[in-house]
């Protein structure tokens, strides 16, 4: 199905994306909405992030991706990046065009 | 809840007996690739679990020494006796660093000082890379590895992250991952706490595989990972994955297949549970088998496990009253019940007690330190060698061995064995040898200490024996029982008082301690050969197999191992020693020690009692009850604080009819006989 063109949803991510996190995270997207449109998660604050921050940004994405929408990583960040690419992820988070780096746009 | 640090201590206590036995080993034979590994594993262990639970100093302190073994490992330094006792020193000062996560003033200087030995023996090492080079060239030709890793669901709530794991991967060489969502992940059921994570790796190294392994270490348990060397096929198959993937641009795959065009891509050992090559016939030539394998273990706290034995304890005396109560009253159906409890309280049982059975070889590494720091400080050239390391003996013994076994370490070292310019006047080698045997015999452990030095001194031991008093002179004695008077309390030859031993604690300490457990300890010993220490005990403390006797309606247990008859006696003594009755047994007097008297039971004794005859060490004493009622198996049970200090009275048992029946300690009785210790 063709996704609606709509106005992307800004979400400004928070500088701890860990385990310690997730499960609040989870709490506060709440249910994923279509109309809501694509997801720019700008990840320029964060600071902290571990293997279950990446999890719940993939998770995120599968969940965007199955109602017709996208998720795209912004605001250049070496420590995403760096953590991104270690976990080989960076294909699939980064915003295209740009598939090793996180985009700085 | 358990202590996470207490663990962690636990456990780096075992790994630094690890790295003590493989570093011993080392000096014995340089260059043991096995030995290296463990020590480099040990290592690695420590630091990763100090800095886990806080012992940040420690972790960084250990990051050196696993460095040093980095280096070892890769053939780029070797450990000369130098190095091997620097980090023997390392090892002292790791575990004065697991007190406490803060160290102190005094501690940080000596990791300082550590530390610096250790980057002035790398530094030495680097500076000459000629014949270390050569050896990677040998051997360090990349290899090209897939790896699957599936973290535990848990993993993030074990505080294990699949991110730092694919960190240390990559450290190793050209790593190219992707990971994914599992496919069980399920969009409308997803708990972000739990990890649903599935990575697939391209590893391009010249490592030695364990260096792989290593990356897992602490969860290779838990995880799902399969390492598996790739050859041609395999490896284009991977990186067209990868490409698929967008993890490796084709550029970058032409790269790699280039850079591993050598000759026969060098085949590495698939990991245990690894899938096997397509095709393949059988293993790789030279390939190691792959390892056994073993049962997981579980870790249990040893109060716990006091627990459960005192728990089933109580169940078999249960079960003797239940057996009792059968009997009694004559109720089959109870007989029955009670009859098929019983089968399976023997069987919970001795399982029960098989758990707190450890191999002896545990304490064996700690006497190997021993020898060697101790030989040294003597200026002699000592080995240990070792046998029967996997004997079993219930750890509660195997605690209370460990002193009498460092004391007799110590003694034939500063007294058995020769200087190395003796032993070669002699016509002996220089080196020296100390021999730890264990093993079992008839339901016993046997353990052996033998020396080749220059054995005991007959003459002079008799001589000394009778200047204090312990012998008189015109007493018949053979060469055996001259040599067993060094075990008399006080008895000591040595002129010189070292800082080794003669510090006034005498082998009638160690046959006190071994008698304590139930053992007898005896001495053997050849003029100009070499003297050995035969120790025997009983498999466990914990059940004792005893003969039953009664005074009045009084029971009592004497264990069986050193019963040697029972003969009937009259009230009438053949004669008295300083207070002790004397009976006649064989030939000659033997001291009797009516328990009636001693117990202070009330009532008559009968016209005709029975003793039994027991032997405590070489000498034999009559213990005179009223009956002998017979064998007897059971738990021992600790004396309350009341009776602790009770003479001659080792422990309690409670029988099938809920009575208390008390267990002898025989030596302590013997020794009450032996007011004037005269012969």
């Amino acid at each position: 199905m063709e996704a609606q063109t709509t106005t992307p949803r800004d979400w400004q991510a928070p500088a701890a994306l860990t385990i310690y996190d997730v499960a609040a995270l989870e709490r506060d997207i709440g249910s994923l909405d279509p109309a809501a449109g694509d997801w720019r998660v700008d990840v320029s604050a964060v600071r902290e992030l571990d293997g279950a921050g990446i999890q719940w940004l993939l998770a995120l994405q599968a969940r965007l991706e199955s109602i017709g929408r996208r998720l795209t990583l912004t605001g250049g960040n070496p420590l995403v990046s760096e953590c991104l690419a270690c976990l080989g992820v960076s294909h699939r988070l980064a915003a295209p065009g740009e598939p090793c780096e996180v985009s700085d746009d | 809840m358990i202590d996470p640090a207490a663990v962690f201590r636990d456990e780096a206590h075992e790994h630094l007996q690890v790295l003590e036995t493989a570093l011993l080993e080392l000096e014995r034979r340089p260059g043991d690739a096995k030995q290296i590994v463990l020590a480099f594993r040990a290592m690695h262990t420590i630091k990763g679990a100090a800095g886990m639970v806080g012992f940040d100093h420690l972790s960084a302190f250990t990051h050196h020494l696993e460095t040093l073994f980095d280096e070892v490992r890769n053939a780029r330094l070797s450990l000369g006796p130098e190095a091997i006792s620097l980090v023997l020193e390392s090892r002292d000062h790791i575990e004065t660093l697991l007190v406490d996560p803060e160290p102190d003033a005094g501690q940080l200087a000596t990791s300082a000082r550590l530390q610096a030995r250790f980057l002035a023996l790398m530094g030495e090492a680097r500076a000459q890379p000629a014949a270390a080079e050569a050896a990677v060239d040998d051997e360090g030709r990349p290899t090209a590895y897939a790896l699957r890793i599936v973290p535990s669901a848990e993993a993030f709530a074990d505080g294990f992250d699949p991110l730092p794991v694919l960190r240390e991967l990559s450290g190793l060489g050209e790593c190219h991952a992707v990971t994914t969502l599992s496919d069980a992940f399920d969009p409308d059921a997803f708990d972000p706490e739990r990890c649903h994570l599935t990575s697939r790796v391209l590893l391009v190294t010249a490592a030695p595989r364990e260096s792989l392994d290593d990356v897992f270490i602490f969860v290779a348990d838990d995880w799902r990972i399969t390492i598996e060397a790739l050859d041609g096929e395999a490896l284009d198959a991977m990186t067209e994955l990868l490409v698929a993937e967008g993890a490796l641009s084709a550029a970058a795959r032409e790269a790699l297949r280039g850079a591993l065009a050598v000759p026969a891509v060098e085949s590495g050992v698939p990991a245990a549970g690894a899938p096997a090559h397509a095709g393949e016939g059988g293993p790789a030539p030279g390939a190691k088998s792959p390892a056994p394998s073993s049962e997981p273990t579980v870790k249990v706290p040893q109060g716990k496990l006091d627990s459960l034995l005192d728990q089933v304890a109580e169940l078999v005396i249960l079960q003797a009253r239940l057996e009792q109560l059968g009997l009694e009253r004559e109720d089959e159906a109870l007989d029955e019940l009670a009859e098929e409890m019983g089968r399976l309280t023997t069987g919970l049982r001795d399982t029960a007690f098989d758990i707190r059975m450890l191999p002896i070889g545990s304490t064996f590494g700690r006497f190997r330190r021993l020898v060697r720091d101790l030989s040294r400080e003597l200026g002699k050239d000592v080995v240990l060698e070792t046998d029967g390391a996997d004997t079993e003996l219930d750890k509660l013994m195997l605690d209370r061995l460990g002193d009498p076994l460092v004391h007799l370490l110590r003694n034939s070292l500063d007294h058995g064995i020769e200087s190395p310019e003796a032993r070669v006047a002699a016509g002996k080698p220089a080196r020296g040898t100390l021999r730890l045997a264990a093993g079992h015999q008839q339901g016993r452990v046997i353990i052996t200490l033998g020396d080749d030095g220059a054995g005991l001194d007959g003459a002079r031991i008799l001589a000394k024996a009778v200047e204090q008093g312990l012998v008189r002179a015109d007493t018949p004695l053979d060469e055996h029982e001259i040599h067993q008077l060094i075990f008399e309390p006080g008895f000591s030859t040595a002129a010189r008082v070292s800082d080794v031993s003669g510090r006034g604690v005498g082998m009638d300490v160690v046959k006190s301690s071994i008698e304590s457990l139930q053992g007898r300890v005896t001495i053997d010993s050849r003029p100009g050969e070499g003297t050995t220490v035969r120790i025997e005990l009983p498999m466990t403390l914990a059940i004792i197999d005893g003969l039953m006797v009664a005074v009045d309606e009084r029971r009592y247990v004497v264990p069986l191992s050193v019963v040697e008859e029972c003969i009937e006696t009259t009230g009438e003594a053949a004669g008295q020693r300083g207070g002790v009755r004397l009976v006649e047994h064989r030939g000659s007097l033997m001291p009797c020690l009516r328990l009636r008297e001693h117990f202070a039971v009330a009532g008559p004794a009968p016209a005709i009692e029975q003793s039994v005859v027991v032997r405590v060490g070489e000498a034999f004493l009559g213990l005179t009850v009223d009956a002998v009622i017979g064998h007897f198996q059971t738990v021992i049970k600790g004396l309350g604080r009341l009776y602790q200090g009770t003479p001659g009275v080792m422990g309690a048992t409670i029988m099938g009819n809920g009575e208390i029946a008390m267990i002898l300690d025989v030596a302590e009785l013997f020794a009450e006989t032996r007011p004037d210790r005269g012969r």
